[in-house]
């Protein structure tokens, strides 16, 4: 409707019921009055957002920042003074120059206690048994504005409970506020329709067309979106109940996409990924596979050092195992015969790491293994599916090393494998030397004459770069020591000093030896990468997928953090920050 | 309620007072450090305030007061992930001290605080004017750190000697643990006779009493 | 008594060796005027002994029976209230209140739930005021009787501590019939207190009573005027008001200076401004006032007693907020608003609003204050408690010095310093 460009439809960002990001351009500003306070805001927010600005709550359910508006729930209707003697929807009406908004007037209290009250009529008496307990949008609503005793002497309605929608989704009917935002999250950013609303009045559900699944590969997102515990994931469904979990920022090691996300675990196990917001790599969404991926770190990890294979393998230390390295590499260091297998899967500061421990043995040939590729699609899902395939490119031509095919190990007679994604067994038994830093055992780390347990990209703090060159940061997210595991840039330097060179002593000493030898990292250090991530502008690629986030045009080589919206909890970006 | 005593703070001060306020009937002023003995002094001695009775001396860290991940969930946190102490904006000031007064003549009160950054923990000891300040100056720098310069004997209060560390920081992990301390050796301390028969130190299940050929390390 | 210090080269402090034959050298030993050679010596009474009350340990340097200088050294009874209040809701702090002074937990309860009530701006229910007051009395009564009980005991009477106990537990087997416990009580909650009087409960205290006072005049009978308790605390640890207030002195040991200084009246808070009672005040500030004071005050906290039985309304016993009180289990386990409530009181605390707080109530060893910060969450950001006890020990020095070592046991006993107060 409006030429300018300034969106037509609902959302609280541009083309938002498109779908796309869009860092829109400078906009225009708006001055209004939030009860009494002064709020500049942009032309485009509506109540809800402005004010947001200044840290007023207005709680809304069915509203979604980047969704159409639905105004389904009347949670937040709040006073204008366009409208005098009535309420109006905050995430309807736009700001106007002038407006003077009053959000905690007794007519909008009271109207904020009666919804929640309308809402908790056929509400089932689940909180115990409930996963979204400690993030329930309307137990904290209740305790906020409501927190009176029930009204009803009436049964509750029953309906449909643990209906499986897919193979990550669970519904609950009863549960169900019908707030649609799952429905409008399909239709608008999933583009697979396949959530729909059926029946009418007190009787409403959702439901996917019959015999078909909710199968989309985003389907995750709506377990994020859902407010209450009606939609809930199936994967993580009575693990653990979130309080008990610690939250930490870390990138999603599924695809080359590098989708950043919260880790959430405790103790040493992670229970749950959550998507983190960031504008240029995934918005606030991921994808259903990326949500898996830490079963790895979890499940048939190697836990402990260990030398020698088979029936003879035996547990020692950290230190024993990391002399036997050296006494079986020290005579053959130089004399050619080496190979160091990388995997897409290093962070850069492992894969320089492995480098480097190649330059000082004279490594012959250098192999790039990493997790087979898969499907892609045009929003969030990369073929590649190993999180640094650039950083360890990027890395072996800091270092002048040629990459070969994981396959072709048969040209070396010792191996020092630094993650062993993709190494075939069958091609491993002529070696004489094997060393395997390996996070999971799968069949290569058992042929291993040593097998050194490898830290998860989860668990530790390294960089990651992107299939468009976004150098992320990820940080060590599991606060428990598991076993002997370490970083394997820790192993290689443990491996360094045995041999007499020196090591590298943290991520950031590795950081800095890569950064010394790329011209695409200079001048950057380990500790002050942005939060969000930086654009290497020498990696951007020409091609797009249609819908993927991309980075704004423009200068980009240092950008400051995208701060969370004013007024939003951190970690609930997913949801739509409503509190 | 003593409003008047923070005006006449701010009369007789003005350079001092830094902020003031009054909350739940509390009223507290907020003293430049340089200037905390005189104020202390003068509120001690003048006899419109008269407030003889130094209560409390407490400290209190703000590192985490603006976390959103301290507080709520009555289980968490007590694994508070590195990037979250790391990361997190630094508050500046980060530490307070507050001399909590009160007077028992004319039954009114006033607590007078002090803002310490993180780099600079020293603060003006008050010892010279409450007797009673040297043990809760002990207390404070036992549990926070802070140098009472000027204080007689400011060492640990409560914790050993040997304790490493300042426990009531926010930093200090709940469940950090303490390096061992060797046991300390007293040449000339006299020992009593032991409890066995093996004399002094010997426990009872080494003297072998009614024991014969057994391997003792296989009881204590 | 100073003597020039005729230590031998060599021997320490802790090690008396002496040069006396030097000295003897130029005298007659015989002679009945001999001066007789001393070193001062150093002795270390506890941590761990029947007299210090709660593991604190002195080290006294004495000179033949007088002591010279004293050093307490506290730390053993430690735990980490502070600390461990951070990691926990605001009820879950309530059980390491308990543990302050465990000789009368219900006083500590009071304190620590009347500041974070004042941080919220919450007034609990009429009866429950008076519960507070009412339990917090019949507490301060069995303190009252634990210190007189030590004084006599300590002293040799040991008849005074068996009638003490006697009282003692007739008021503890009421508190446990009210509370659940005898001194873990945990009883007060934000807005009220977590149980109501069992049926005829109030009967039995009045028939408790009696006896309570009864063998509490028996003790003064025994004692207040008898010539070697008074040999033995008159004069003995005398400290002026003046000073006594410089040393952050309250509580009982203030009265017995003659300074009229009780919380309860100087700023009435609860119901104690509808009571009617009286504050016993020392005259001479030593160890007889001090005692003498315990046994008026246990007098006036039994009129108080009566009084709150007497004017005790019925009703709700917690208010009626379920953004601080629980909900009754019928609606928890009944209808989702309750189990909401119920969740979230409990998986995240009370969300108390930011604020700093110093509350003080009137402790039975002094004022007992907690200095509460709050950054609107459902724990405690920071609580630290200023126990009574702790001004009064680091005056201990001052009070001994130059009495002898056998005054020192009256002395200690007198202040009644709680461990776990003193350091929390």
């Amino acid at each position: 409707m409006s030429d300018s460009g300034a969106v037509t439809t609902g959302g609280g960002q541009p083309g938002a019921a498109k779908g796309q990001a869009q860092i829109p351009a400078p906009p225009k500003k708006v001055k209004l009055l939030v009860d009494g306070i002064e709020v500049e805001a942009d032309s485009r927010d509506n109540l809800i957002e402005a004010a947001r600005r200044i840290g007023v709550a207005i709680p809304y359910f069915c509203y979604h920042p980047r969704l159409s508006i639905a105004g389904q729930c009347r949670m937040c209707l709040v006073e204008t003074s366009d409208a005098p003697g009535r309420l109006v929807p905050g995430c309807q009406v736009r700001v106007k120059e002038g407006l003077k908004v009053t959000t905690n007037s007794p007519a909008v209290k009271d109207n904020q206690r009666g919804c929640m009250e309308f809402h908790l009529i056929n509400h089932p008496v689940d909180c115990a048994i409930c996963d979204q307990s400690g993030e329930c949008k309307l137990q904290d609503y209740y305790m906020e504005y409501d927190h009176q005793p029930s009204r009803i002497r009436v049964q509750k309605l029953n309906k449909p409970k643990r209906e499986i929608f897919g193979p990550m989704v669970v519904y609950d009917a009863e549960r169900c506020i019908m707030c649609t935002r799952c429905v409008r999250f399909m239709d608008e950013i999933a583009k697979e329709p396949q959530l729909a609303v059926v029946e009418r009045g007190s009787h409403s559900l959702i439901a996917t067309f019959p015999g078909q699944p909710l199968d989309s590969k985003y389907s995750g997102n709506t377990v994020d979106i859902c407010p209450v515990g009606a939609l809930l994931n199936r994967d993580f469904r009575f693990q653990s109940r979130v309080w008990f979990v610690n939250k930490s920022p870390a990138i999603c090691a599924g695809c080359a996409n590098g989708c950043n996300v919260y880790a959430e675990s405790r103790g040493n196990v992670i229970y749950r990924l959550l998507p983190r917001r960031n504008e240029e790599v995934n918005q606030v969404w991921m994808c259903d596979e990326g949500r898996l991926t830490y079963h790895a770190t979890n499940d048939k990890r190697v836990e402990w050092a260990r030398t020698g294979k088979g029936d003879s393998a035996a547990s020692v230390g950290p230190r024993i195992a990391v002399d036997r390295v050296v006494e079986l590499l020290k005579p053959l260091a130089g004399q050619g015969g080496i190979g160091v297998a990388v995997s897409a899967q290093c962070t850069n500061e492992e894969a320089t790491a492995a480098f480097q421990l190649g330059a000082h043995l004279g490594a012959t040939h250098y192999f790039m293994g990493g997790q087979r590729a898969g499907d892609s699609d045009d929003f969030l899902i990369r073929a590649d599916k190993n999180p640094n395939t650039a950083g360890v490119r990027l890395a072996a031509e800091a270092f002048g090393v040629k990459l070969h095919d994981i396959q072709a190990v048969d040209q070396v007679k010792a191996l020092v494998a630094m993650r062993t994604d993709g190494l075939l067994p069958d091609r491993l038994g002529h070696l004489e030397v094997f060393v395997a830093i390996s996070q999971n055992e799968d069949a290569a780390s058992s042929e291993a004459h040593v097998t050194l347990p490898c830290k998860s990209v989860y668990e530790q703090d390294g960089s990651l770069i992107n299939w468009y060159g976004r150098l992320q940061r990820t940080w060590e997210s599991v606060p428990a020591q598991r076993a002997d595991a370490a970083p394997g840039w820790s192993w290689a330097d443990g491996i360094l000093k045995g041999l007499g060179a020196s090591g590298l002593e943290s991520a950031a000493a590795a950081f800095r030896a890569l950064a010394e030898k790329s011209p695409h990292l200079s001048g950057l250090s380990f500790d002050d990468l942005p939060e969000d991530g930086i654009v290497l502008e020498g990696l951007l690629p020409s091609e797009w997928p249609a819908r993927a986030p991309r980075p704004a045009p423009g200068a980009h080589s240092v950008r400051g953090p995208q701060t969370t919206p004013p007024g939003t909890k951190v970690g609930d970006e997913a949801s739509g920050g409503s509190r | 309620m003593s409003q008047a005593l923070i005006d006449l703070v701010r009369e007789k001060f003005p350079e001092a007072v830094v902020s003031s306020h009054s909350h739940r009937g509390d009223d507290v002023v907020t003293v430049k450090r340089e200037n905390l003995v005189e104020v202390i002094d003068f509120l001690r001695n003048d006899p419109q305030t008269d407030l003889k009775l130094l209560r409390q001396i407490a400290g209190v860290d703000l590192l985490t007061y603006r976390s959103e991940m301290s507080g709520g969930a009555a289980l968490a946190s007590i694994e508070v992930p590195a990037y979250d102490v790391q990361n997190k904006p630094k508050v500046e000031p980060r530490y307070q001290v507050a001399y909590n007064l009160y007077s028992i003549t004319r039954h009114h009160s006033l607590r007078v605080r002090v803002e310490l950054r993180s780099d600079d923990l020293k603060v003006p000891s008050i010892t010279s004017l409450y007797r009673t300040a040297d043990w809760w100056e002990r207390y404070v720098y036992d549990m926070f750190g802070f140098e009472f310069t000027g204080h007689p004997n400011l060492t640990r209060l409560l914790m050993y000697p040997e304790f490493v560390g300042f426990p009531l920081r926010k930093d200090y992990p709940v469940r950090k643990r303490q390096p061992l301390v060797p046991e300390l050796d007293f040449p000339d301390l006299v020992r009593g006779p032991g409890p066995g028969p093996g004399g002094a130190g010997v426990p009872m299940s080494q003297t072998h009493v009614g024991r014969e050929n057994v391997d003792p390390s296989t009881y204590d | 008594m100073t003597e020039p210090d005729r230590r031998a080269e060599g021997a320490t402090i802790a090690s008396p060796g002496f040069s006396g034959t030097e000295a003897l050298q130029d005298q007659d030993p015989l002679s009945l005027e001999a001066e007789i050679p001393t070193t001062p010596m150093t002795v270390n009474l506890g941590p761990s002994h029947p007299a210090m009350h709660g593991t604190v340990r002195l080290t006294v340097t004495l000179d033949g029976e007088t002591i010279v200088e004293a050093i307490p050294e506290i730390g053993f009874l430690h735990r980490g209230f502070s600390k461990s209040s951070e990691n926990s809701t605001w009820h879950q702090v309530l059980p390491y209140t308990d543990r302050l002074n465990y000789v009368s937990p219900i006083l500590n309860n009071t304190g620590y739930i009347m500041g974070v009530e004042k941080l919220i701006g919450l007034k609990p229910t009429e009866r429950a005021e008076y519960l507070r007051v009412l339990g917090g009395e019949i507490s301060r009564i069995c303190d009252h009787l634990t210190c007189v009980g030590a004084i006599g005991l300590e002293l040799g009477a040991f008849t005074v501590f068996l009638y003490a106990m006697e009282a003692r537990e007739l008021l503890w087997d009421r508190i446990s019939e009210l509370c659940g416990a005898r001194v873990t009580v945990s009883w007060t909650r934000i807005g009220g207190v977590a149980t109501d009087t069992p049926p005829g409960w109030e009967q039995r205290v009045r028939d408790c009573l009696p006896r309570v006072m009864e063998l509490t005049n028996e003790i003064d009978t025994l004692l207040t005027r008898n010539r070697i308790f008074i040999d033995r605390t008159r004069n003995v640890g005398v400290i002026s008001g003046d000073e006594a207030i410089d040393w952050g002195f309250t509580g009982p040991c203030l009265r017995a200076c003659g300074v009229n200084y009780d919380v309860r009246k100087a700023h009435p808070y609860s119901v104690y401004d509808r009571m009617d009672f009286e504050i016993p005040l020392g005259s001479r500030g030593d160890t007889y006032d001090r005692y003498v004071l315990r046994i008026e005050e246990i007098r006036q906290s039994h009129r108080i007693v009566l009084q709150c039985l007497e004017q005790m309304p019925p009703g709700p016993i917690i208010i009626d907020d379920w953004r601080y009180a629980l909900p009754p289990k019928k609606d928890v386990f009944g209808s989702i608003e309750g189990v909401m409530a119920h969740f979230k009181l409990i998986m995240e605390g009370i969300p108390v609003p930011a604020g700093e707080v110093y509350v003080y109530t009137e402790g039975a060893n002094g004022e007992l204050g907690f200095h509460i910060v709050s950054n609107g969450k459902g724990k405690p950001y920071a609580i630290q408690v200023r126990g009574p006890g702790l001004p009064i020990l680091s005056a201990l020095p001052r009070l001994i010095k130059g009495h002898a070592v056998a005054d020192l046991i009256p002395i200690f006993d007198s202040i009644n310093m709680i461990g776990g107060e003193v350091e929390q």
